[in-house]
């Protein structure tokens, strides 16, 4: 905490703006001030010219937030005198505006450690200072609410898609700094990737490594056809091969959504699951990123 | 590298095109590329730099 000195009352006496969204970072991530001021500082973070190299996206809880701050501790002694004994840090369950397909895409983050930068109305940023000195998230954890039934319609419809957000350290709380950046909320939001979903059509055929994948626009299902060259398909991960890619890209039916596409590993074909995203970078930014999806590869 | 609307991957470090047998890359050709693309298998091995198979020998001029 800085230094105590009377500062001053202000003549206008607004209220902080809601909190509208969060930037979700990996643990660490860090830029500096001045970048974190322009809408470029986070496009580095949010969609940079590689998916490899993506640390962050935006999180948008437009469908409302519940504070689940614990209240201080405070303790009366015997003799009446009364002391905080405690602070909590910051909790709350935000309900994102996402599809359904959308928040499966998270189900793999519940319980995961993040950094959190909350957005306010206004696009004013809430974030911590690293002892560099340079603009971080506030560390936390998130946990994933709603791995429920569909919800039957009315409020919990529109909380459907809830996120536990869990603060970890109430002292960069006290510290929290604020920027004013140069965008807004709006133009935060829409540097991130398209989402898209991939699943596979016809299973991967061990004798020749093909295997045929269609390409959606979530929720409305319409195909997706941007991603037509070996590079837009990276293998994430494999399970049992040392090495492995897309050595052909098919797209002869892109427009459907349907590409046709052999991994191997050199001349061989892929002897266990591996993971694929799609991924299409367009001047230098990531501009469409799919689901990633497990291949299924049996002996 | 584009043929049509196949591409195939020539970036791959861990794959060396010039150590495919030319049976490998005919596999590979008759299963991913046979009817998509219009090239042959020897115009698409030879800008892949797969090594292509040796042509038959003239037969040695009687004596």
């Amino acid at each position: 905490m800085s230094t105590f000195k009377f500062a001053g009352n202000g003549t206008a006496k607004d209220f902080l703006k809601d909190m509208k969204g969060l930037i979700v970072s990996l643990p660490g991530t860090a830029q500096s001030f001045t970048a974190a001021k322009t809408l470029a500082g986070f496009q580095a973070l949010i969609n940079p010219a590689t998916t490899a190299a993506i640390t962050a996206t935006f999180l948008d809880i437009a469908r409302g937030l519940e504070s689940k701050t614990t209240a201080p501790e405070y303790i009366t002694a015997n003799t009446g005198f009364v002391e905080k004994t405690m602070d909590f840090p910051p909790r709350f369950t935000g309900h994102a505006f996402m599809s359904y397909e959308d928040y499966k895409t998270w189900f793999a983050a519940d319980g995961k450690s993040f950094d959190f930068t909350p957005i306010l109305a206004d696009g004013t940023l809430m974030c911590a200072k690293n002892s560099a000195g340079l603009q971080v998230g506030f560390c936390g954890r998130m946990f994933i609410e709603n791995f429920d039934l569909p919800k039957a319609g009315g409020a919990a419809k529109t909380a459907a898609h809830a996120f536990d957000i869990i603060f970890d350290d109430v002292d960069q709380f006290k510290n929290y700094q604020i920027v004013k950046p140069a965008f807004t909320l709006k133009e935060l939001a829409a540097v991130v990737p398209v989402g898209v979903n991939i699943e596979v059509v016809t299973a991967y055929d061990n004798a020749t490594g093909i295997v045929v994948i269609k390409a959606t626009h979530r929720v409305s299902g319409a195909p997706c056809a941007v991603f037509a060259t070996v590079a837009e398909w990276p293998v994430i991960s494999l399970s049992n091969d040392i090495a492995g890619a897309c050595t052909i890209c098919t797209a002869t039916s892109a427009s459907l959504g349907i590409y046709t596409l052999t991994f191997k590993n050199s001349a061989a074909v892929l002897t266990g699951d591996f993971e694929i995203q799609a991924e299409k970078i367009t001047a230098s930014h990531v501009t469409y990123l799919s689901n990633v999806l497990n291949v299924d590869v049996t002996a | 590298m584009k043929f049509g609307s196949v591409d195939i991957n020539v970036s791959d470090p861990m794959n060396d095109w010039s150590k495919w047998t030319w049976v490998q890359f005919m596999d590979l050709y008759n299963s991913s590329l046979k009817g998509h693309v219009t090239e042959t298998p020897e115009e698409i091995a030879k800008s892949l730099g797969v090594k292509l198979p040796d042509k038959p020998k003239a037969k040695a001029a009687e004596a």
